[in-house]
């Protein structure tokens, strides 16, 4: 390469590299290259969908915003996207966070964002943590699960993995709250109490046993995992965040037994994680806490790793990203 | 104070319980989030979904989170890209079709009516684009472009060296282009 060629490719990979800033700061970029014009394009495309995706705004008022801002969607559709309930039901208090909030942005830090603090946090329930929202959203959908199913006589394996795996993230927030109100535990045992019952109906759908000696877990599409019983669990199958969260928070906690078993069904790794996924299953964890799998790991470990197994999170993706996303498609 | 400073101060005031710096931090996240997994799934409800999920992960983990000198944005995008990765895993389960390259099949008619409006011509065309390229690349001008992270942030969540990103993307660039000076040919 001569010394010319350096300083072209060097400028070129300079130009590059700010139209890709401009880009980023979604700044229009004035060009008469076609190519420029197609990722600007692109941002803009990007950028209007964001606008426009931005979750209705739920009618606020404490608790019974929960319940009222699930159905917003179609129930079909919720349904087909469900793929990790807990972790789902506790996105929708984001749903309220992340929609004020955006709405908040354009108006500036106060306003909207007093009203979020409201729903989210309840000003009649002061003593109500994050934690504690996230378990009545899992448990109003829980009972929202349960009264489906017995309005249609019945539900299928992986719909009753999904519930149970849903109650136990939610026991397992509770469990590490020593501030959780005695009714959120009482209503919680009712839900299992309920959810026990409905498993002795009938189940419409066929029924496929995953894994030796798991029992009722089911669920053709293999997936969410921890299912079906209870201890163990389901908690870190729904999810990565919240589960872990509630392990180390306290310091520990008494689900943690159940974490134990999950490192070691994680160690399978990130990506293996998807092989996991298919094949065995029902141990939970396996599928849903792969993906985190640096912060579950650790998280069965010891309470004193858990921190760096948070910043892992971010560690294990990269990793694992370029591989992955091959055999995604 | 950098965009990253201001984040890093946010996830400080979060981990400290200030409950509206963690609204902040969410709504400040929220859209990068959302188009950068909407650039993969091309679906502006799965995308939205998953922003959710990926929203409720990093509240979640927020106490465990440790300020290592990383930006935020890498801690963030690396969950988003797992949080797109198990969707895929969960929809290719269910037999649906998620993937970077949708075929025209899957139009804006399957949005609710309140998001018709959505058009992702582009984004599917780019899609097509990115999957020619190695993995790695596609992640970069994803992350650079639909994410709006700078060079040193996307080489964190890609595990390069800066100068490298600016390397990987320029060769991506001019791939990109070539290959759409050739489709303008024939």
């Amino acid at each position: 390469m001569t010394m010319s060629e350096f300083d072209n490719d060097f400028a070129a990979i300079a130009a590059d590299d700010a139209l890709l800033d401009a880009l980023g700061r979604g700044s229009a970029v004035e060009s008469d290259d076609e190519f420029a014009r197609l990722l600007t394009g692109w941002r803009e495309e990007l950028d209007a969908a964001a606008e426009v995706v931005v979750p209705a705004v739920v009618p606020l008022g404490s608790g019974a915003a929960f319940a009222t801002g699930t159905p917003t969607r179609p129930a079909g559709r919720r349904r087909r996207l469900h793929w990790h309930t807990a972790g789902a039901a506790a996105a929708a208090v984001v749903v309220l966070a992340g929609s004020a909030g955006v709405a908040a942005a354009a108006t500036g830090p106060h306003g909207p964002l007093g009203a979020v603090n409201r729903v989210l946090f309840g000003a009649p329930r002061p003593d109500d943590s994050v934690r504690l929202a996230l378990v009545r959203t899992m448990l109003d959908r829980t009972q929202q699960g349960i009264d489906d199913a017995r309005a249609r006589g019945g539900a299928t394996a992986a719909r009753l993995a999904d519930l149970g795996s849903q109650l136990d993230a939610a026991a397992r927030l509770l469990a590490a709250d020593p501030a959780a109100p005695s009714s959120l535990t009482e209503r919680l045992a009712a839900l299992q109490a309920d959810l026990d019952a409905l498993a002795t109906l009938p189940a419409p759908p066929p029924l496929v046993v995953t894994g030796p000696g798991q029992t009722g877990v089911g669920d053709g599409s293999g997936s969410h995992s921890g299912s079906d019983g209870s201890s163990h669990d389901g908690s870190t199958g729904s999810g990565d965040g919240s589960g872990d969260t509630s392990g180390t928070d306290t310091g520990t906690s008494s689900g943690d037994g159940g974490s134990g078993s999950d490192s070691g069904t994680t160690s399978t790794g990130s990506d293996g994680g998807s092989t996991s996924d298919s094949g065995s299953t029902s141990t939970d964890g396996g599928s849903t806490t792969s993906s985190d799998g640096g912060s579950t790991s650790t998280d069965g470990g010891s309470t004193t790793s858990s921190d760096g197994g948070s910043t892992s999170d971010g560690g294990s993706t990269t990793g694992s990203d370029g591989g992955t996303s091959g055999s995604d498609g | 104070m950098s965009e990253d400073d201001a984040l890093a101060a946010l996830v400080a005031q979060a981990q400290a319980g200030d409950r509206a710096a963690m609204e902040d931090l969410v709504a400040q996240l929220r859209p990068r989030v959302f188009r950068y997994v909407l650039a993969r799934v091309l679906d502006p409800h799965t995308a939205d979904d998953v922003t959710q999920e990926v929203a409720m992960t990093v509240l979640s983990a927020l106490p465990r989170y440790v300020d290592q000198g990383r930006p935020v944005t890498a801690w963030v995008f690396g969950i988003a890209a797992n949080k797109v990765r198990e969707q895929r895993r969960a929809s290719s389960r269910r037999g649906e079709t998620f993937v970077d390259v949708v075929s025209d099949s899957i139009g804006d008619e399957r949005l609710e009516p309140e998001r018709a409006s959505v058009r992702l011509e582009t984004a599917r065309q780019m899609a097509a684009m990115l999957a020619s390229l190695p993995d790695q690349q596609a992640e970069i001008l994803r992350l650079r472009i639909a994410a709006g992270l700078s060079a040193e942030e996307t080489a964190e969540v890609v595990g390069m060296s800066p100068g490298a990103v600016r390397v990987a993307q320029h060769r991506a660039l001019a791939r990109l282009r070539s290959s759409l000076a050739l489709d303008a040919l024939s």
